[in-house]
């Protein structure tokens, strides 16, 4: 069990109690003690533990202490009733804690905006801890409560917000370990970056499906900064120059990313990195992309694995092409020479062949250059690879040592 | 017994001192059925602990437990030997090193196995079990105040009793209703969206 729940109940029994002494009710629950009642209550949905007021007058209140509250719209034809049932929750939920507190709703007019906000500013009141919105939001801008960026218990925060999102002045996590940004379009340079900036124990952070158009530059920079998601979306994507996205995770430990490097990712001090994704998928390979790729490999110094799409691949492919006529990496990126210990590429089957050979070309140099092991999951090319780069290695599935 | 051996705060039945696997406690159920319990597991149910932990009662003594039917707490046995075998599996933790320290490769897997196990254990556990005997079994965990069973009890009856009906909440905790039925429409009226997709009974 975890930390809440039944602890408070440990009373001790004494066995001259005259409690429930056998007889016909002894299967009657009624019986047991409120605390483990309002226990039972709190491990049901919300909805669940609400409708329990109508059993009987004991009941009645015996739900409002529960510590996670979930809200999800259903059919758009009950939304009057949904919002009425959020708002009585919140107002006769009792003053213990609110844990984890969800919310997917429609925001369709500033009556609705306001509403919402005064109900995720009572979870912040509640000593919030874990907060998950997706707000369908038809105005062109939203704004969360600013109390909620200086909440001091909240250490998970998800939400899904297509708009502008405008910040507060002050943002300052102190606790926050994961954060997840969905759909949401960042306003501009400076509060973005006050957001970045106000994380300081932040471990995960995902940041999907953003639209950076209005940015030039921000720097992601929180120490204890392990994991790290990066996906844009093709159609947001400007053609334009894009933001600088520089990174310094001296803890960062994976980092992800998909799409179609629509901005420019660095990567700095990034000693600890061991893992790294990057699927991506240049629809419109330029030089600016295949440049962008070669940045970004060129900040994975200490990286062992890496998997790459079949459009990474090809990425590489025109990062080196248009480096130098040589088709070398020049300079090669500091893990190929170091750390690297397996690539993993993945391609779709029709592309594969096309695709890889250059790659396999390449990767013959790059293994010249002190690969241990090269891991490729495509049977037809491994034979072709052993006769390239015996002496190197003769298993091409070889764990790291 | 001796008593200074009931002090000892060592919280781990399983690694108390030699021969304390061949100690048994008397147990006297409701219905007049005699358990023999062996000690470690018997100390698993806190109430039976302070019991013998009374400086007055001696160790030999049949422990009587109005509240709880032979079959009742056979059950509880058969998931307190369980349960505290599984525990014996993970590594106990050092007290040298420090919390963080001692969480190495290894106790993390030993962990996840004991976490699968008991999951396994308690689905396969209740499987056959009417309302009823879940219901008794809730009690008897509750008198006698057995966390780890208690946790997982509520955790079954929050599984079965939702998505229910008020009528099917009603039997299953044997309240009766003492709303009008005015007020009654009127809480429901007030909680509508409490009351959408509701199984049927």
């Amino acid at each position: 069990m975890d930390e809440s729940g039944l602890n408070q109940s440990s009373k001790k029994h004494k066995l001259n109690e005259e409690q429930g002494i056998v007889d016909g009710n002894t299967k009657c629950l009624e019986n047991l003690p409120e605390e483990i009642l309002r226990y039972i209550i709190s491990l049901l949905p919300t909805n669940d533990a609400v409708r329990t007021s109508i059993l009987c007058k004991r009941w009645e209140y015996l739900w409002t202490s529960i510590p996670n509250l979930g809200f999800k719209i259903g059919s758009k034809a009950k939304r009057k009733l949904f919002m009425n049932f959020v708002e009585r929750v919140l107002l006769l939920h009792d003053s213990s804690d609110i844990k984890q507190f969800i919310l997917y709703c429609d925001v369709l007019h500033d009556g609705d905006a306001s509403r919402i906000k005064a109900w995720i500013s009572s979870a912040v009141r509640h000593n919030v801890q874990e907060l998950v919105f997706k707000l369908n939001i038809s105005e062109e801008q939203f704004s969360l409560p600013h109390c909620l960026f200086t909440c001091v218990t909240l250490t998970k925060l998800r939400f899904y917000i297509p708009c502008v999102l405008k910040l507060p002045p002050t943002i300052y996590f102190t606790n926050l370990k994961i954060l997840s940004v969905r759909n949401v379009t960042f306003s501009d340079d400076h509060s973005t970056q006050k957001l970045f900036s106000g994380l300081p124990v932040l471990e995960e952070m995902f940041l999907v499906d953003c639209i950076w158009v209005n940015l030039t530059a921000v720097s992601i920079s929180s120490p204890k900064l392990h994991c790290l998601v990066i996906i844009d979306d093709e159609e947001n994507s400007n053609d334009e120059d894009g933001c600088q996205v520089m990174i310094f995770g001296p803890g960062l430990k994976t980092f992800t990313y998909y799409g179609p490097l629509c901005n420019d990712y660095c990567l700095y001090n990034s000693c600890s990195l061991e893992r790294v994704v990057i699927n991506f998928d240049p629809r419109k390979t330029a030089r600016q992309v295949a440049y962008r790729m070669y940045r970004l490999l060129s900040g994975l110094s200490t990286v062992k694995k890496l998997k790459l799409s079949s459009g990474a691949v090809e990425g590489i492919d025109l990062s080196v092409n248009c480096k130098n006529a040589d088709a070398i990496l020049d300079p090669v990126p500091p893990c190929f020479l170091s750390h690297l210990r397996c690539i993993k590429v993945y391609c779709c089957a029709e592309v594969q062949n096309q695709l890889l050979h250059p790659l396999v070309g390449q990767v013959l140099e790059v293994l010249s250059f002190r690969f241990s092991c090269l891991f490729l999951n495509l049977p037809f090319l491994a034979g072709r690879l052993r006769v390239h780069c015996s002496g190197i290695t003769s298993t091409l599935m070889r764990p790291e040592g | 017994m001796a008593n200074g051996e009931n002090q000892n705060p060592n919280p781990n039945p399983i690694e108390a001192t030699p021969g304390a696997a061949a100690r048994t406690i008397t147990l006297k159920t409701a219905d007049g059925e005699i358990f023999e319990v062996e000690e470690a597991v018997a100390m698993e149910f806190a109430t039976v602990k302070s019991f013998f932990e009374d400086d007055a009662v001696s160790a030999t003594t049949p422990m009587p437990l109005p509240n709880v039917s032979g079959s009742a707490l056979s059950r509880v046995i058969t998931y307190c030997r369980r349960s505290l075998e599984i525990r014996s599996k993970l590594p106990s933790p050092s007290p040298a090193a420090s919390a963080a320290e001692a969480v190495g490769e290894g106790d993390l897997e030993a962990e996840k196995t004991a976490k699968q196990e008991r999951k396994d254990f308690e689905a396969e556990f209740l499987k056959d079990e009417s309302n009823e005997d879940v219901k008794e079994l809730i009690l008897a965990a509750n008198y006698l105040n057995i966390k780890e069973l208690l946790d997982f009890l509520c955790r079954s009856v929050a599984v079965r009793i939702q998505n229910k009906s008020v009528e099917y909440v009603r039997k299953f905790f044997a309240i009766e209703g003492d709303y009008t039925p005015e007020e009654e429409a009127r809480m429901r009226e007030e909680n509508a969206w409490a009351f959408e997709g509701v199984d049927e009974d």
